[in-house]
């Protein structure tokens, strides 16, 4: 049943142009743009180019805001006046919530690795490698979905929750230090670098690319796969009760 | 013998009494009309029906089964049309009904061929791929019964199926309904239209305010009120004193007026059709007159004290 779900959820997502607009095509138009201004040079801290350092960026940033296709389809299923047809039928609403949070983040990760292919072979972005970066990127959408369907569950107003969930991807990449340097010492230094689910995957890839850090980063994907475990409960618990 | 009975149910919203000690039959094979004005308690009927929320005290029986440890069994063989066009909109009409489809355990040869009976069933063969926001809004509502059909319910619960839709389509809707019962499924139609029920309802069941106020067959519904008769007057000068004047005639139990039309409900063999022809006639001249057999329209009328739809005419 939920691969038939998702089956279907994948149609609907496909669907949405508006979506891949702005998860695969902005994104790619940023890398160029600010690829074009940074040229050749290299990042000192890092010690990789600043076009890679941009590309990272992009892609972790957008899936933060993924989540969006989860809140959106909760939100046309479950909270509209869809919610009579889905409870009318034998089916468990449980399964199609998991379907919708299952293929939303899977598709958005999707994106997010095709901008990855995209920028290796026409900027030629060295990404290490490409399957740990998929199963980072994997690991914040799963994440930024969870959080999300949190949000359009447990708050109210379905517009709040919305604006929430802008908030939670704009503070993920304040914290990140992505507008401005944050400071790298003390409390701040530390939420900075482990408290944004966007310096936790910069942390993991920049260890998978160049090979230091290694425990930096796995510590990263450790805090991120424990953030969703814990977002995955809260969520799990909400959906038995709104979606009974 | 019963499809379903709803016995003694009370629902209310916070203080409001939604339901007020409602009792309901419905035999198997049937077309039963649920017929109330906006606000009656309709939907809420329906969705306590299709336990879709709770209710506070009463009885619910579908297929001989209690609800409570039955409703995957017993959803498996209801149909619901919902009041608001209920279909996903990012899916194709096909896509939309093999997705419900398969919800009842459909799949492969079997779903696809059911997916074309029904898209023919409802007209609209020719549209299978296309995508319903392009639909027109009698489109829509077609599908949206067609999205309730696909697993061949034995029973059909249809909440104001034509709501806003062009007459050719409200045709076509009523159409399947019959063909539908033809084929042996049980519905229960609601509808705030009195004509959708006089064209395809075997028996009507009237609620207002919460309350079922009557049921029957229509026959029964107006043998009730057979003791009364309907007078129309078309006058030239339309004024309270001539109202009045007509509401004080010995037999009268009902005037209302819109614009020049004079509607007068009076007992039958009252006599009153010459008295309120003078009085007319002195009050400025009579345009035209008319004297009718009781509807089901006067039977609601006359139970509830008011029009089916406010301010609406028809
Ligand atoms: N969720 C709700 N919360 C509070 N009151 C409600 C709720 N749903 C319905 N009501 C109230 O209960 C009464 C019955 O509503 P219901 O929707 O069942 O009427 P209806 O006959 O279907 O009307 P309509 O023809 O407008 O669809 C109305 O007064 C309505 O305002
Ligand atoms: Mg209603």
């Amino acid at each position: 049943m939920i691969l038939r779900s998702s089956y279907f959820m994948l149609r609907r997502m496909l669907r949405g142009y508006l979506g891949v607009v702005m998860l695969t095509v902005l994104p790619l138009v940023l890398i160029t743009v600010l690829g074009m201004i940074a040229g050749n040079a290299i990042d000192e801290k890092s010690g990789i180019p600043m076009m890679d350092g941009i590309a990272i960026t992009m892609v972790l940033a957008t899936q933060l805001f993924g989540g969006n296709y989860t809140m959106e389809y909760v939100r046309n299923d479950f909270l509209s006046s869809n919610k009579w047809r889905m409870a009318s039928l034998p089916y468990n609403s449980h399964t199609h919530a998991f379907a919708i949070v299952l293929t939303s983040s899977l598709f958005t990760a999707l994106q997010g690795f095709v901008t990855v292919l995209f920028t290796q072979w026409v900027y030629g972005v060295n990404w290490g490698n490409i399957g740990l970066v998929l199963l980072v990127i994997m690991g914040i959408s799963t994440l930024s979905h969870l959080v999300y369907v949190v949000l359009v569950l447990g708050v109210k107003n379905y517009k709040t929750a919305e604006g929430a969930g802008t908030w939670f991807g704009m503070i993920s990449i304040v914290l990140a230090g992505v507008w401005f340097p944050m400071p790298q010492t003390g409390v701040i230094g530390l939420i900075s670098t482990y408290v944004s689910p966007l310096s936790l995957g910069q942390n993991a890839v920049y260890a998978i690319i160049t090979g230091e850090d290694l425990s930096k980063g796995i510590l990263s994907v450790g805090i991120l796969v424990g953030a969703s475990l814990v977002m995955g409960t809260i969520a799990v618990y909400l959906g038995r009760r709104k979606l009974a | 013998m019963a499809i379903a009975y709803m016995k003694n149910i009370v629902k209310r919203y916070g203080t409001q009494l939604a339901l007020d000690n409602v009792d309901l039959d419905i035999g198997n094979g049937e077309i039963l009309g649920l017929l109330g004005p906006n606000g009656a308690g309709k939907t809420t009927l329906i969705y306590s029906l299709a336990g879709l929320i709770g209710i506070d005290s009463g009885e619910i029986q579908l297929f001989d089964k209690s609800q409570k440890g039955h409703m995957i069994e017993i959803k498996r063989q209801i149909g619901l049309v919902t009041q608001e066009i209920s279909i996903f909109d990012d899916l194709t009409a096909r896509e939309n009904l093999e997705f419900f489809g398969g919800i009842y355990g459909l799949k492969g040869k079997a779903l696809k061929d059911r997916v074309d009976e029904t898209l023919e069933f409802v007209g609209l063969s020719e549209y299978g791929k296309r995508l319903p926001t392009k639909f027109s809004g009698g489109m829509q509502r077609r599908l949206n019964i067609a999205c309730a059909l696909v697993h061949r319910p034995k029973f059909l619960i249809m909440d104001e199926p034509t709501v806003g839709i062009d007459p050719q389509s409200r045709n076509h809707v009523l159409e399947t309904v019959r063909r539908l019962n033809g084929q042996g499924t049980t519905i229960l139609y609601t509808t705030h239209y009195i004509e959708e029920i006089q064209a395809i309802s075997s028996r009507v069941v009237i609620m207002d305010q919460g309350h079922v106020i009557a049921q029957g067959t229509i026959d029964e519904l107006v043998e009730k009120i057979k003791h009364e008769e309907k007078i129309k007057l078309e006058v030239a000068e339309p004024s309270e004193i001539l109202l009045e004047k007509l509401r004080n005639l010995v037999g009268v139990k009902q005037v209302t007026q819109i614009g020049r039309q004079i509607q007068i409900i009076s007992r039958v063999g009252s006599g009153n059709l010459d008295r309120a022809l003078s009085i007319a006639k002195d009050a400025g001249g009579v345009r035209s007159v008319s004297a009718e057999k009781p509807t089901l329209e006067d039977v609601f009328l006359t139970l509830t004290g008011k029009q089916l739809r406010d301010g609406e005419e028809g």
